[in-house]
């Protein structure tokens, strides 16, 4: 089973990005996805910067994806997309539209991050014709659907190759996105004065209900989940149905227990280590994304 | 610049038709549309009616199919699309890249406006559906300001229509996930967010209201404080050692003021949001921007909304009063 690393969603410094793949270089990680992904007002590397960080990764035997903003809402985020479109060292995983449409008219190849609302057989094909050879699939779509998909699809399009599928099984995954940037609402700073708040919350800034139920985490202009989407219990049945890569979300500046969760990964088929076993899996099985697997 | 109205029942529909709507925007009675909710929307007969009304008076009829289907139920929105072509619909605003292909091959005569759950942002992505689908008009998500709007307008091989009027998503529409991850369907899979059956109010003995959705506490309000229909990005929560709205306050889009702006960007079309609103605010606030609109075409340099029309317009909003939203993003 391939395993790829999406792109970091923390507000980390350059000096912490650096030091956190560094220590990746020689970890069984197939693919590695670099890039800013959520606040082209981040300080973080440049474009120059992530593409030399990608040739040592390359180096290293990973394959490199760099990837584009998820939401173009801004003349930044329009840029920055531009520039990582029109650099030719690495694939693109366009996270927003915009970068599709880059891509395509350059009859370019191209992935999809999960961020992208492609739900059926009909609108991947869609996205096959532009130009999408690798396809995450986007958080909310169940096991169920994913497989009558794949069902549709040899239907539909028979002789046409489903494209490579990834899937993502362990992190804090984006829900929402929005212009305006609620780490510095939370500071009663408006996001064009910011001044990198977010970097006070490298995880994340919890929201909790009023009962302490912990909900959400805020990461700047993203709403993620506040409880960890966890299908590593899942992994057999993955293998079975044949899904050739799963996707793990940075979730700490820490790379050991990353390190430790590929480990584990590869360890198959010895169990997990129960530090790995917890977390929701609702969207998988059908239900409400933070539904517990012991709700289900 | 068109006036776009919305339709939730065929009162609603006469209101904005009899109060100068250029068109109205309504959905099926069922999940093909993001506004999902029980009580509202269309069956065919009512829809062959309200098309029949409003070709007798000018007025266009649009069908929101908007929502994404996950197989093995596509078929559902491509009956739906076969449907409102048969019953002589003006355009199908679409939002999923299948359906688009379908209408595009099957029904090329319909126009087909891309909604803003198509959660397109640039020119560069209008330009794509454009050349792939023949879209004639695209409805701009609402995280944009004027300038980007305008830079859009001016590169756009479509019309653009944005939203002016209603409740607001502060999140980028088509994209989010908040009302799945609790009760575990979402406008973009089941058409609507933090459907009705999910939702109770608890009232307490002190005079305070809980409000839940799927047992999740998303706010309390005191006694005698307003309560609104709960949307999770309209709570109120605990972070950064506070409670309050982490994501946005209950209040509404208002940018009348603003339609010397609107029409200097190049907008095409204004939506106004509200199909689960009344027949009455239908009314008011059509013809309140019918009128507005047709004076700042007239003369945009002296164009200023009346003072009655402001306060009556507040009185339609919900919760705690009007905003820009991310239209002007300095305060944002």
């Amino acid at each position: 089973m391939q395993i790829t690393l999406a792109p970091s969603p923390h507000p980390w410094t350059p000096d912490v990005t650096s030091a956190f793949y560094s220590a990746l270089e020689k970890a069984p990680i197939d693919t590695v996805v670099l890039g800013e992904t959520v606040c082209s007002q981040r300080d973080n590397l440049s474009v120059e910067a992530w593409i030399e960080l990608g040739t040592k990764l390359s180096a290293a035997d990973h394959a490199v994806r760099l990837a584009t903003p998820i939401l173009v809402d801004s003349p930044a985020a329009m840029t920055l997309t531009q520039e990582i479109c029109g650099q030719f060292r690495f694939p693109v995983e366009a996270s927003d539209t915009t970068a599709i449409a880059l891509l395509h008219a350059q009859r370019r190849p191209f992935a999809t991050s999960p961020a992208l609302s492609v739900y059926n057989a009909h609108s991947l094909h869609e996205l096959v014709r532009w130009g999408l050879t690798h396809w995450c699939v986007p958080i909310e779509l169940s096991r169920s659907n994913l497989l009558h998909l794949t069902t549709v699809w040899a239907s539909a399009f028979p002789g046409t190759v489903l494209p490579g599928i990834e899937l993502t099984v362990y992190g804090y995954p984006m829900l929402s996105c929005s212009a305006r940037c609620f780490t510095a609402q939370a500071y009663s700073r408006h996001r064009a004065h910011c001044e990198q708040i977010c970097r006070c919350h490298p995880a994340g800034m919890t929201v909790n209900s009023l009962e302490e139920m912990r909900l959400f985490l805020i990461n700047g202009p993203q709403v993620c989940s506040g409880e960890l989407c966890n299908l590593l219990p899942c992994l057999d049945d993955i293998r079975q149905i044949e899904i050739p890569a799963v996707r793990i979300i940075p979730f700490s500046a820490d790379p050991a227990p990353l390190l430790e969760l590929v480990h584990s990964i590869h360890a198959h088929p010895a169990p997990l280590p129960e530090t790995f076993r917890q977390g929701s899996q609702g969207y998988w099985l059908g239900e409400a994304g933070m539904a517990a697997p012991a709700a289900l | 610049m068109q006036l776009v109205c919305p339709a939730g029942n065929f009162a609603s529909l006469r209101a904005a038709v009899q109060n100068g709507a250029n068109a109205v925007y309504l959905g099926f009675k069922d999940q093909t549309n993001a506004r999902c909710f029980e009580g509202l929307n269309f069956t065919a007969s009512e829809l062959a009616k309200a098309v029949a009304l409003g070709h007798q008076q000018g007025v266009d009829l649009l069908v929101t199919i908007n929502t994404y289907p996950r197989d093995p139920d596509r078929q559902r929105w491509i009956a739906a699309i076969d449907q409102a072509v048969e019953l002589g619909v003006d355009g199908l605003i679409l939002a999923d890249p299948g359906l688009l292909d379908y209408a595009a091959r099957h029904h090329s005569s319909t126009p087909r406006h891309l909604s803003v759950q198509g959660s397109v942002v640039s020119a560069a992505g209008l330009h794509l559906y454009h050349e792939q689908y023949g879209i004639k008009r695209a409805i701009l998500p609402r995280v944009l300001d004027f300038n980007e709007i305008q830079s859009i307008c001016a590169n756009s091989p479509v019309d653009i229509e944005v939203f002016g009027f209603g409740s607001l998503c502060v999140m980028t529409e088509g994209r989010c996930l908040l009302s799945s991850w609790l009760c575990g369907e979402s406008p973009n899979s089941h058409g609507a967010c933090s459907p009705s059956r999910f939702v109770a109010w608890q009232p307490h003995s002190d005079q305070t209201l809980d409000c839940r959705l799927n047992n999740v506490l998303l706010d309390r309000y005191r006694p005698g404080e307003a309560a609104s229909y709960p949307t999770i990005c309209k709570g109120r929560y605990r972070f950064n050692d506070k409670i309050d709205y982490a994501f946005e306050q209950p209040r509404s889009l208002n940018l009348i003021s603003h339609l010397p702006r609107l029409q200097a960007c190049g907008v095409r079309a204004i939506k106004i949001e509200g199909r689960q609103r009344s027949p009455a605010y239908v009314a008011s606030v059509t013809r309140i921007w019918r009128k507005a609109i047709d004076v700042c075409r007239a003369a945009p340099q002296q164009f200023r909304p009346e003072p009655k029309d402001l306060v009556e317009l507040n009185g339609l909003c919900e919760g705690l009063g009007t905003t820009c939203g991310a239209y002007i993003k300095e305060d944002y």
